[in-house]
């Protein structure tokens, strides 16, 4: 059994962070948050989902907005993928009723 | 009670108690990172959880030994206290994990924070036991916990494709992201394989006086109710997978979860997520904490029993009472719930070859089991899922914590 183990080992050492797998780690943490926010306005305009949990999911959203940007692989993400995110998040925020600018501006 | 009743009732009980918020998280973070390709992590880990089930029912009807006075017995109590000491700390965090999970249901239809939650469903987890018996545990809050047949009513209804299921059954290295793949198949096998499950089984079987006869019931409820509560944890897996996966969500927060349901049924989604979560944590919560209560008070030779009045068993409540009060207040704090059930059971995993090997030697001593002992290709399934659970949790969790 020792030979397949160290050979994940291996593969899981050599594979290990490097910077430019923390960028895509972050921006695919990104894509995730875009998905979501898309995902759940729609379910609030289908009326799938009540206004309570969709005001939960902007809020957590913007949190971790809030918590990629201040790490440093943020400026390694692509601009459109920011755009995107800021766009899903306004979206979000009309589907609720809230004026799409208090979602703030993604940096 | 006729035999078939009690397994039909077993088999209920193992269906809601195999699905709590452990399994629920790492599947629905399998699904969504790597579509089916993890199914086989949840098989592999309901093959050892059953033959462990089995052999924990087994070693009571027999020698009317649960696990944990056995284990004291046959080794003393550095072994004792090392078992011991491994699962008090994982139960603390998985117990944590399932009173977080309990507040974010709660969160989800209210909209109030789980930090104020957490209290009052430690409080109403704490009740349940004073005040509950037995039996109102292991069938009453574990028959709710059936509600999440909903997983399985919404796979059915995404129509999966049956061919990527099958592949998934099969493990298969990873094609992307090796470190979050592995953290997550051991984190799948820690939920699964989760010790207070054989624990509270153990000790259960002797709060309801089994014997010799029982072991065909035992079987038959450890090998059809595990296995059905597989299914619906690779239900979960399969919504994730048909939900999550094509729009590239991962969840890192509860709240992205609660959507899995809400493509398949619609409203009623949202809310059989949020009463999914809610119940099977519930039970959860209840079993690890009787689990740890049986695991100090019967290695300890303290007096012991749901059913005894907490006056007479005075330091078995309290171990239950300060467990719930401590996991309320971790979670107060605002520990992430999600982080923290993948990180408990990835933990879980690293710790099973503590728990598992003394007790496979006590299924093969035919002084404790006569001639009931283990069949080798149980020996042989137990020590081979347990060791590769926690040589790749080793591994995986220092990368993972990095960052990988």
């Amino acid at each position: 059994m020792s030979s397949p183990i160290s050979a994940i080992a291996l593969v899981l050492v050599l594979s290990c962070v490097s910077p430019e797998q923390k960028a895509e780690l972050a921006a695919h943490d990104l894509r995730s948050w875009v998905a979501t926010a898309r995902m759940t306005a729609d379910a609030l305009a289908v009326g799938t989902v009540p206004q309570l949990y969709g005001r939960q999911v902007l809020d957590a959203a913007l949190e971790s907005r809030r918590r990629l940007a201040q790490r440093s692989e943020w400026n390694a993400i692509a601009p459109e993928l920011r755009d995107s995110l800021q766009s899903s998040l306004r979206g979000l925020a009309l589907a609720l009723g809230q004026p799409a600018d208090s979602v703030g501006v993604t940096p | 009670m006729s035999k078939l009743l009690k397994i039909a009732l077993g088999i209920f009980t193992s269906i809601g108690g195999f699905l709590e918020v452990g399994a629920i998280a790492t599947t629905a973070q399998a699904g969504a990172a790597f579509g089916f390709r993890l199914i086989w992590a949840v098989v592999l880990g309901t093959i050892c959880v059953i033959f462990l089930v089995e052999m924990s029912g087994r070693l009571a009807a027999v020698s009317r030994h649960t696990i944990k006075d056995a284990l004291r017995e046959r080794f003393g109590p550095r072994i004792f206290l090392l078992t011991l000491v491994s699962d008090g700390v994982i139960n603390l965090l998985v117990l944590a994990a399932e009173i977080g999970g309990m507040s974010l249901a709660l969160q989800l239809v209210t909209g109030i924070s789980f930090r104020w939650w957490a209290v009052p469903v430690g409080f109403l987890t704490w009740l349940l036991l004073w005040k509950g018996s037995f039996s109102l545990i292991e069938n009453g809050v574990s028959l709710l916990g059936m509600v999440a047949v909903a997983f399985l009513v919404g796979a059915v209804m995404l129509d999966p494709p049956l061919n990527a299921m099958v592949r998934g059954a099969w493990p298969s290295l990873p094609t992307e992201r090796p470190v979050h793949y592995w953290f997550t198949a051991v984190s799948i096998l820690g939920a699964a394989i989760s010790p207070y499950l054989f624990y509270f089984y153990s000790a259960g079987a002797i709060e309801d006086h089994w014997d010799e006869d029982e072991i065909g019931v035992n079987r038959a409820v450890a090998t059809v109710g595990m296995s059905f509560g597989a299914i619906l944890a690779i239900a979960v897996l399969v919504v994730a997978a048909m939900v999550f996966h094509p729009h590239g969500i991962e969840p890192e927060r509860y709240e992205q979860v609660a959507l899995l349901l809400t493509s398949p049924l619609g409203r009623w989604g949202f809310y059989l997520f949020a009463a999914t979560l809610l119940v099977s944590c519930l039970g959860a919560a209840l079993e690890i904490s009787l689990a740890t209560a049986y695991s100090f008070a019967q290695g300890l030779g303290w007096n012991w029993g749901e059913d005894v009045r907490p006056r007479d068993a005075a330091r078995f409540s309290l171990v239950y009472t300060v467990m719930i009060a401590l996991t309320s207040l971790l979670m107060v704090a605002g520990i992430d719930p999600l982080k923290l059930t993948l990180f408990s059971m990835a933990l879980t995993s690293l710790t099973l070859p503590i728990v598992t090997f003394p007790f496979l030697i006590l299924m093969n001593d035919r002084d404790y089991v006569g001639e009931y002992g283990n069949h080798w290709i149980g020996n042989l399934a137990v020590i081979a899922i347990s060791l590769l659970a926690s040589i790749i949790a080793l591994v995986a969790i220092p990368l993972q914590l990095m960052g990988g």
